[in-house]
């Protein structure tokens, strides 16, 4: 029996092949996921990039939390709760900007960017019990990083950061490795969005091969490579399941190819790959010399940019990374980044910029659609008539192949496969039945 | 001058009653081959070659934008929202090569999903005259909420 101390059941809501409507709804289960899955866990912060010098900070969340990410004079990242230890004023209120310290407006407390408190106004007033070393911001207890892409964990204790990432780093690796010099720049911003909906509709939907056809229609209309019947073959290798809920559309280069081609792209400037720019020469060039030979740089590129969800919050897809902010358990945001490849010739990433805002973001073809289902999952999950939800496609038709990194994984063969909602799940039961 | 103000107010009139009203094909022709339409995110003087927009499409991606509405598919305006909008502030300028750049502000309210969302903002046209009627070479749609979570952006600003 898996009731924990809410006194959820979640081996009764969370069956092999359906998941109960109460998921979506209840603040309860909301308030717990927040604590088991987005405290306790590792979740993906901010990129390294976004606070190149010293100095520079952003403003982020983990879970509901306000934590502002930020490099320190010695170039160190840190992640400092927003949250005065005098009486709890947020001391940064700017999205980003560059500063070396963070002064709480209240009462003047002045903190720098390691989180020290440097500075108590009127001092003398506080008796020789009181220790300034004692009372800095608090850093987020764990941080990780894998090639500038920065997680946190509020809990000081669980899962190692790599052991959490498990295969989900080949993916980012992939992401990096189509820049010339092997290092992808979220220095162009982001955009925000909000749906009136539970934030595991997107958990579930990146790898969601199933919706494509019917909700991107008109995406597909627009490819002028894929015609519009063209149909994601019936063959392993098309849904991935990682296990720590990392799920994927396609473990091999060739069923990723066939997904971003029903997908669509932005029509005239999308490669076989879908990987805008990477297929230009130059950008392959700039690969090459990188990793030693056109034939890797080939490989590389060929297997294209990912589509992967990394749970429980970033999600690679196309040219775009997208971070998942839950709000309550009927509200979420997505925020959208279109990721820069360093060292590729600025017409390209002008280019990936046009095909991002083309695809992703609130004037995108792609997302909005979306969000529209997931507002009407959410008004469909109020009718409590029968709650269960089938995540039956492809029940018992997976089997372990080896995807383009020699890693073995579980894969679905039916096309639009639940395996994907199904290992999400399972996973979200072990994370959520935790004591 | 009186004469062009008018005329001027007049188109932006009309322009905002084909938004308002989903006429599509009407709003297309108002573009000329070169328009350039752009909503900024994350700031009112971002550089859109270094920053994500909003919207940054040439004029082909507005036609692809207009197919989009017109397909039956978009399901994120099924059904349409039900829009009206009121323009003013209008300021008039001689802009490069004869174009009139016309600043004005917008106060839109969206009727969707039986909630009631106000977007407000401020637009600068660049329009031209061609064969004799005025045509929208460039608009920048700059929203107050541009860098806060919004929602969908598929019908016309
Ligand atoms: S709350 Fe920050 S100084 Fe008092
Ligand atoms: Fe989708």
């Amino acid at each position: 029996m898996a009731i924990t101390r809410s006194g959820i059941d979640y081996d009764e809501l969370i069956q092999e092949d359906r998941v109960h409507g109460r998921l979506y709804c209840d603040p309860d289960i909301f308030q717990e996921e927040m604590e088991k899955i987005w405290h306790r866990g590792w979740v993906y912060v901010g990129h390294e990039s976004e606070i190149k010098e010293p100095g520079d900070y952003v403003l982020r969340n983990i879970g509901l939390q306000s934590v502002i990410m930020c490099r320190d004079q010695d170039g160190r990242v840190h992640l400092l709760m927003n949250r005065c230890r005098h009486r709890a004023n947020t001391v940064c209120q700017a999205e980003k900007g560059n500063s070396m310290f963070f002064r709480c407006a209240y009462h003047g407390w002045s903190y720098s960017n390691k989180g020290d408190l440097v500075g108590v106004t009127y001092e003398d007033g506080y008796d020789e019990g009181f220790r300034k070393e004692e009372y800095g911001l608090i850093n987020v207890p764990r941080v990780g990083i894998h090639r500038g892409f920065i997680f946190g964990s509020l809990s000081p204790t669980g899962e190692d950061f790599y052991d959490y990432l498990g295969d989900a780093k080949n993916y980012i690796d992939r992401v990096c490795d189509l820049a010339p010099d092997g290092e992808v720049l979220l220095t162009a911003g982001r955009q925000k969005i909000h749906y009136r909906g539970n934030w595991k509709y997107q958990l579930e939907n990146l790898v969601d091969g199933y919706h494509v056809p019917f909700v991107h229609m008109m995406s597909r209309v627009y490819e002028s490579r894929a015609r519009v019947d063209r149909q994601v073959p019936q063959e392993y290798g098309s849904t991935g399941d990682y296990g720590h809920g990392h799920t994927t559309l396609g473990i091999l280069a060739q069923r990723r190819n066939d997904y971003s081609a029903v997908a669509g792209g932005r029509v005239d400037q999308r490669g076989p790959t879908g990987a805008a720019g990477t297929t230009d020469p130059r950008v392959m060039k700039g690969i090459a010399k990188r990793v030693g030979s056109m034939e890797e740089a080939e490989r590389i590129v060929n297997a294209g940019p990912p589509h992967m969800m990394v749970f429980p919050n970033l999600m690679l897809i196309w040219e775009a990374i997208r971070v998942l902010q839950p709000v309550s358990a009927n509200e979420t945001q997505i925020h959208f980044y279109p990721v820069m490849l360093k060292g590729a010739p600025e017409d390209i990433n002008i280019m990936r910029l046009r095909s991002h805002e083309f695809g992703q973001g609130p004037g995108g073809r792609t997302g909005p659609d979306d969000w529209e289902m997931f507002e009407r999952n959410q008004l469909g999950m109020e009718q409590r008539v029968n709650e269960w939800l089938l995540l039956r496609r492809g029940f018992n038709d997976d089997k372990v192949l080896e995807d383009d990194f020699g890693v073995p994984v579980r894969t679905g063969r039916v096309r639009g496969s639940e395996l994907p909602q199904r290992a999400i799940w399972q996973h979200y039961k072990s994370v959520m039945s935790a004591l | 001058m009186a004469l062009e103000r008018q005329e001027i107010e007049s188109f932006l009139y009309r322009e905002a009653r084909l938004m308002d009203e989903h006429h599509y094909d009407e709003w297309e022709a108002l573009w000329t081959d070169d328009a350039l339409y752009w909503v900024p995110c994350g700031g009112d003087d971002t550089d859109p070659q270094h920053q994500v927009s909003h919207i940054y499409d040439d004029r082909k991606h507005i036609g692809y934008r207009t197919a989009r509405m017109k397909s039956g598919a978009c399901w994120a305006q099924d059904p349409p929202s039900r829009l009206c909008r009121l323009i003013s502030n209008i300021e008039i300028q001689e802009g490069d090569n004869d174009d009139i750049v016309v600043y004005s502000k917008f106060n839109l309210s969206e009727l969707r999903m039986h909630r009631q969302n106000t977007w407000v903002g401020k637009t600068t046209h660049k329009l031209r005259r061609e064969n004799g009627s005025l045509k929208v070479a460039y608009k920048k749609v700059t929203l107050v909420n541009m860098d806060e979570d919004i929602g969908s952006l598929w019908f016309l600003l």
